[in-house]
C-alpha cells in the first residue's frame, strides 16, 4: 500500500507512454476557442491512424451524415470544429494507451464503458441544453486517471484489482485502499496538467462525489452518465457494478422518465457503432 | 457445444424490432452503418429506410422472445432483473435508493410504441 501525493501523480503524468503529439495538441486546444478549422484539420491529418478512425466515426450512423466524407477538411466543414475535435481526441486516446500492461485490466471493457459514458453524456446534454461536445469528451475522459495508474503502477494496480475482486467492492474504493487516492483524484490532476478548463477538471475529479450544494453542471452530468452507462451493462464485464448515485445530483439533472427512455434507446443504438469506429 | 443460429435476410420494412443483426449493414460506399450483433430498434429501422437500405440480415430468434444480448433490450424479465440486481449490488447492499435500477428494468422489459411483439 502506498500514499500517492499530487506531486507523485504529476510525475506519473509526465512519464506516461507517449501519446501521439496530435492527441496532446488536441487535448490542449479543447479550451481554446481561437484554434482555426484549417489548423485543426492539418493537425489531425498528420496522424494517419487518428485521421482514419475520425473519418470512420464521422461516416458512422452516429452522426447520420447525408453523404460520405472523404477528408478531414470536409469532415470539419460538416461536423463543425468542436465536434470534430472531440471525435479526433477520442480516436487518439483510444489507441494511445494500448501498450500499457497491467494484469487483470481489461482495456476493451474500459473503452466500452468510456464510450458508453460519452454517448450517454452527449444524449443527456442534448435534452438538458448543456454543451454536447464537452459532454462527449468528458464522458470519454472521466476515467483517464485509471489509465495513468495502470501505466505508472501496473503491479500495484493489479493488486488493487485483485482486492476489488476479493472484496467485491467498487474499484475506486480498492484504489483508495492501495494508493490513498482514487482514479477520480488522479484524473483531476491529469486534467489540470493538460490545462483543461476548470469545470472539466472539477467534473473529472468529482465524478464519484458531486458536491451536494452545487448548481447543475458538468459534474452532475458525468456522474449520472457514468451511472447509466454501468446500468446499461455496456462494458460487457461480468462483475461490473453501478457506483452509488448521488440523489442531489440526480435531482438537479431533473430528467423525466420519458427522457431517460430516450437516452437509453439512443445509447443502446449508437454504442456498438461508435465502439466499432474507435476501438482496434 | 456451439449453439447454431439461423440467419434470415429480410426487408427493412418487415424486420421486427428486438432481433439482432447477423451481418453488418453497409451503405453504397461500403461504409459501416451498423455492426453485426447490434440489436434492431424501430428508430434504427427508420434511419436505414431514410438511407435507402432495403434489406438486412438478422439472427432468427428460435424462442420468439426477442434478443437477449447484453446491449439488447428484451430478454426474460427474471434474467434481466437478476442481472440488474447484480450490477446495482452496491446500492442494494447499502439499502440506498437508485431510481435508475427501476428505470432501466422498465426500459429492458417493456414494449415501446412502434415495436412489434
Amino acid at each position: 500500500m502506498m500514499q500517492l501525493t499530487p506531486e507523485a501523480i504529476r510525475r506519473s503524468v509526465r512519464e506516461l507512454p507517449a501519446l501521439p503529439a496530435v492527441v496532446l495538441e488536441l487535448i490542449q486546444s479543447l479550451g481554446d476557442s481561437e484554434v482555426s478549422a484549417e489548423q485543426l484539420a492539418a493537425k489531425i491529418s498528420q496522424d494517419q491512424a487518428i485521421a482514419a478512425k475520425t473519418l470512420r466515426l464521422a461516416n458512422s450512423s452516429f452522426y447520420g451524415l447525408p453523404r460520405q466524407v472523404t477528408s478531414i477538411a470536409e469532415a470539419t466543414t460538416i461536423l463543425g470544429l468542436r465536434t470534430l475535435r472531440s471525435v479526433a481526441t477520442a480516436a487518439g486516446l483510444a489507441g494511445g494507451f494500448a501498450h500499457s500492461r497491467c494484469e487483470g485490466f481489461d482495456f476493451d471493457a474500459f473503452w466500452r464503458h468510456s464510450i458508453g459514458t460519452a454517448l450517454t453524456a452527449h444524449a443527456i446534454a442534448q435534452r438538458t441544453r448543456q454543451d454536447v461536445d464537452a459532454a462527449f469528451t468528458l464522458g470519454l475522459l472521466h476515467d483517464i486517471g485509471r489509465l495513468v495508474l495502470i501505466s505508472a503502477y501496473p503491479a500495484e494496480y493489479a493488486q488493487a484489482i485483485a482486492y476489488r475482486a476479493e472484496q467485491d467492492c467498487l474499484m475506486h474504493v480498492a484504489e483508495k485502499h492501495w494508493f490513498g487516492v482514487d482514479h477520480a483524484d488522479v484524473g483531476g490532476v491529469v486534467a489540470e496538467h493538460w490545462r483543461f478548463a476548470p469545470a472539466v477538471v472539477a467534473a473529472i475529479s468529482c465524478h464519484h462525489r458531486p458536491a451536494a450544494d452545487s448548481t447543475r453542471g458538468l459534474t452532475d452530468l458525468v456522474h449520472v452518465a457514468d451511472n447509466i452507462a454501468h446500468g446499461l451493462d455496456l462494458s460487457h464485464k461480468q462483475d461490473d457494478m453501478v457506483p452509488l448515485l448521488a440523489l442531489d445530483a440526480w435531482s438537479r439533472m431533473a430528467l423525466t422518465d420519458a427522457q431517460c427512455m430516450e437516452v437509453f434507446d439512443a445509447v443502446s443504438q449508437q454504442h456498438e457503432v461508435v465502439c466499432h469506429a474507435l476501438l482496434p | 457445444m456451439q449453439e447454431t443460429m439461423q440467419t434470415l435476410a429480410t426487408t427493412v420494412q418487415s424486420v421486427p424490432p428486438g432481433l439482432v443483426l447477423a451481418q453488418p449493414v453497409l451503405d453504397a460506399h461500403a461504409q459501416l452503418l451498423l455492426p453485426a450483433g447490434a440489436p434492431v430498434t424501430s428508430s434504427m429501422l427508420h434511419n436505414l429506410q431514410q438511407r435507402g437500405i432495403q434489406t438486412v440480415s438478422v439472427q432468427a430468434d428460435p424462442s420468439g422472445s426477442g434478443a437477449s444480448a447484453p446491449g439488447g433490450r428484451k430478454g426474460s424479465i427474471e434474467e434481466t432483473q437478476a442481472r440488474l440486481h447484480h450490477l446495482f449490488r452496491p446500492a442494494l447492499r447499502m439499502e440506498q435508493l437508485n431510481p435508475l435500477l427501476h428505470l432501466i428494468l422498465r426500459y429492458r422489459t417493456t414494449q415501446r410504441p412502434g415495436e412489434e411483439p
